[in-house]
């Protein structure tokens, strides 16, 4: 769904969280999908997997708010993570 | 009679076992529970029984220190610090060396505080992807309505829910937990932990606790300090108690001897103490409670009470259920202890595992996503005729 | 019920005085009796008379005070309401006879009948249970229309119930007409506020979704419906306060949904 107010989310960051397998790394994009974002005019997150690395891709409308996104979803993935070291 | 047994167990065994946890609020646990698998013969229909057991029940409460309550964000970096070493050492004390054993991962989906719910869902998620494990989401109130029917064998009592979110009166009807009365501003525990906290007492083990505590200890018990007295119907309010006797213990601390109430006008000698202060506060507390529970069962007829959630190990409102029992023809309370009473893990794997034995689990991983209110009559219950 | 409940009853009323316990509610037990407390018993009388007599005993659960203070002001506020309301025209409502508010005890005029079938005595509850297998029928409409009217008007004369159930209307036969009659008034009060009145709708509404879960949202629709024509009868300024009321209710509505439920 890609609208017109997603043209000013401008502040973008790329980040790459490599993983053991491409199962963990799928893993964690399904983990990571299904909870709705509070703001998505303000914020935009997008989960894809090469290989075993979890691509994710963030948008949004300024810096602070693209800080707090990004931290947030930063700690999912340390849960995700840990869980996956003492489980596998 | 409902037969239980939709769903086999796993991998041919005969047993199901359920992973519970836990995380609405500032508590975090962990339970593993084991139902055996019971047979349906024509002659000994056994299908309807849980016969539960309880392999592990760990808790890991997020204390906060005296005067201050606990925060979303603090709450869920707790859960998150917790989470697996918690899941690790229960499945140890349970014994299970091959999770994939389990027949279901069980969470709570609400009602409760956004972050820290979604910190467990987060892990809940990863172990079934990792395992190959269904998972159930489940309703917090429900799961201590099922834990306490299990526990104390009330086959079809009303129900009084009291914990730091939610005060309600529930009974049972067409597949449905149907609410009685509720509060109609805050719930009976926040309003303790909030009082707790305008005395700066400490928070650990809770503040509901300390209070109670506190009122064990008040020497004037024939001097009541008066309360404003809000049951509506089968509803009560508890905002306006809790507004006042907040500004009373603060003309207390504040030596206020203006205050005739609290201080005789003529010497300024102080009349009332702390103690007698939180004495007063249960006692017109939970006479309200009593007095919807009460109600609620003339209302639908019912002889049996189930007292569950946190508040709900208080000893004196127990006594006072009690003491309103016995003057109703064979009257009968249930309680639990802080084990079960407390939010814990094991409630949540038993309200799960009854709903994944009725067909019930999580088909598509995008609904599991956690919710804040989530009301305690939105679950259908296919596990009760 | 507990013997010494009982016992305490005989004990206040003497024995010259007989009584038949039917219920117990949550905080009063109602028994009937056919003495009458001060008038002469009529021995010419081809009817048997029959009272109620709605007695709150001691409270051994909550603190003395608090069971005093509680059983004095209801028993009161009870009392002087009834003898308010049955003065108005339109509403129905028990007549009071005798009160002893230090005693917890009223006498009252008996009101309502066994239902056919042993659907048990006739209040609201029991008659819309009854009713369950065929909910829509007309009667059962006008019963509600008639029920929401009661409280319409209970509302409009600056009186509130407080504790609205479907056990707490009775209804009565006349000419072959069921007529819904308001009872216990222990929680209601005089008032002009107009928060009293959307709790009051609200306790009703919840009431009705609990216990007759199946059809609560008809049944609400046709008591709001009764309700309503009370207020539309009273042309502008009746408008107008059904209004503020609606606005409040739904308010109070919203409160209890918004609460947060955490822990």
């Amino acid at each position: 769904m890609k609208g017109a107010r997603e043209n000013q989310l401008l502040h973008v960051l790329h980040l790459e969280v490599p993983f053991e397998t491409a199962q963990q790394a799928q893993i964690a994009s399904k983990v990571l999908t299904p909870d709705p974002i509070l703001k998505p005019q303000d914020f935009h997150v997008q989960y894809s997997c090469k290989h075993s690395v979890l691509h994710l891709d963030f948008e949004s409308i300024d810096d602070r708010v693209l800080r707090v996104g990004v931290s947030s979803v930063i700690e999912s993935v340390k849960t995700i993570l840990e869980t996956i070291d003492e489980f596998k | 009679m409902v037969n239980l047994n939709k769903v086999p167990p796993r991998h041919r065994k005969q047993y199901y076992l359920a992973l519970g946890l836990e995380g609405s609020a500032n508590k975090l646990g962990v339970g593993i529970i084991k139902h055996p698998l019971l047979p349906q013969h024509a002659d000994s229909d056994l299908s309807h029984h849980c016969e539960l057991q309880i392999l592990a029940n760990i808790r890991d409460t997020y204390v906060t220190p005296p005067g201050e309550g606990f925060l979303p964000r603090d709450t869920a970096r707790h859960h998150r610090n917790w989470a697996v070493r918690l899941v690790k050492k229960a499945l140890q004390e349970a014994g299970i060396k091959d999770p994939t054993d389990l027949d279901t991962i069980c969470f709570t989906q609400g009602p409760g505080m956004g972050a820290p719910l979604h910190s467990v869902v987060v892990m809940a998620r990863t172990l079934s992807l990792l395992w190959d494990v269904p998972l159930v989401g489940v309703n917090h109130c429900v799961g201590h309505i099922e834990m306490g029917r299990e526990i104390t064998k009330a086959e079809n009592p009303v129900v009084l829910y009291v914990s730091g979110g939610n005060t309600q009166v529930i009974a049972y009807s067409e597949n449905r937990y149907r609410i009685f009365g509720e509060t109609l501003d805050i719930a009976i525990g926040n309003c303790l932990d909030r009082f707790a906290r305008t005395l700066k007492i400490p928070n650990e083990p809770s503040p509901g606790y300390n209070i109670e505590q506190l009122a064990l200890k008040c020497t004037n018990k024939d001097q009541l300090v008066e309360l404003p007295y809000t049951v509506k119907g089968m509803d009560l309010s508890m905002s306006g108690i809790l507004g006042y006797v907040d500004s009373l213990a603060k003309d207390l601390f504040n030596k206020n001897t203006k205050n005739k109430l609290l201080f005789d006008p003529q010497t300024g000698q102080q009349l009332v103490t702390v103690a007698d202060l939180c004495y007063s506060l249960q006692e017109n507390l939970f006479a309200m409670l009593v007095e919807i529970t009460e109600r609620a069962m003339a209302h639908v007829n019912s002889n049996q009470v189930l007292i569950v959630g946190g508040v709900g190990c208080n000893v004196r409102l127990q006594e006072m259920m009690a003491s309103m029992c016995r003057d109703r023809s064979n009257g009968q309370v249930h309680a639990t202890d802080e084990r079960f009473c407390i939010d814990n893990g094991v409630m949540i794997a038993q309200a799960g595992l009854l709903q994944y034995r009725m067909g019930d689990a999580v088909q598509d991983i995008a609904d599991t996503v956690v919710t804040q209110k989530f009301r305690t009559d939105e679950v259908y219950v296919a596990w009760r005729e | 019920m507990s013997g010494q409940i009982l016992e305490a009853v005989s004990i206040y009323l003497t024995p010259n005085i007989p009584i038949e316990p039917i219920s117990q509610g949550a905080e009063a037990v109602v028994f009937t009796t056919s003495v009458h407390p001060y008038e002469p018993k009529q021995e010419s009388s081809e009817t048997s008379n029959k009272y109620i007599l709605k007695y709150r005993p001691p409270k051994k659960y909550r603190h003395p005070s608090i069971d005093k203070a509680l059983t004095k002001h209801r028993t009161l506020s009870e009392s002087r309401i009834l003898a308010k309301l049955s003065q108005l025209p339109g509403l129905n409502v028990p007549k009071l006879i005798a009160c002893d508010v230090y005693n917890g005890c009223i006498w009252i005029e008996f009101l309502g009948e066994e239902l056919p079938n042993g659907n048990g005595f006739s209040s609201l509850k029991n008659f819309l249970w009854m009713s369950a297998s065929d909910p829509h029928n007309k009667c059962v409409e006008t019963v509600l229309e008639k029920v929401g009217r009661q409280i319409g008007l209970l509302h409009w004369n600056e009186y509130c119930h407080g504790d609205l159930t479907t056990s707490n209307v009775v209804l009565q036969q006349s000419d072959g007409v069921w007529e819904p009659y308001l009872i216990d008034f222990g929680l209601g009060s005089a008032t002009t506020f107009v928060e009293d009145k959307g709790v009051d709708l609200y306790v009703l509404e919840r009431a009705v979704d609990s216990t007759h879960s199946r059809y609560a949202v008809t049944y609400n629709e046709w008591l709001m419906r009764g309700y309503k024509a009370v207020y539309h009868e009273q042309s502008k300024k009746g408008e107008n306060r059904l209004r503020e009321v609606l606005k409040r209710f739904e308010e109070v509505r919203l409160r209890g949904r918004k609460r947060s439920m955490i822990g």
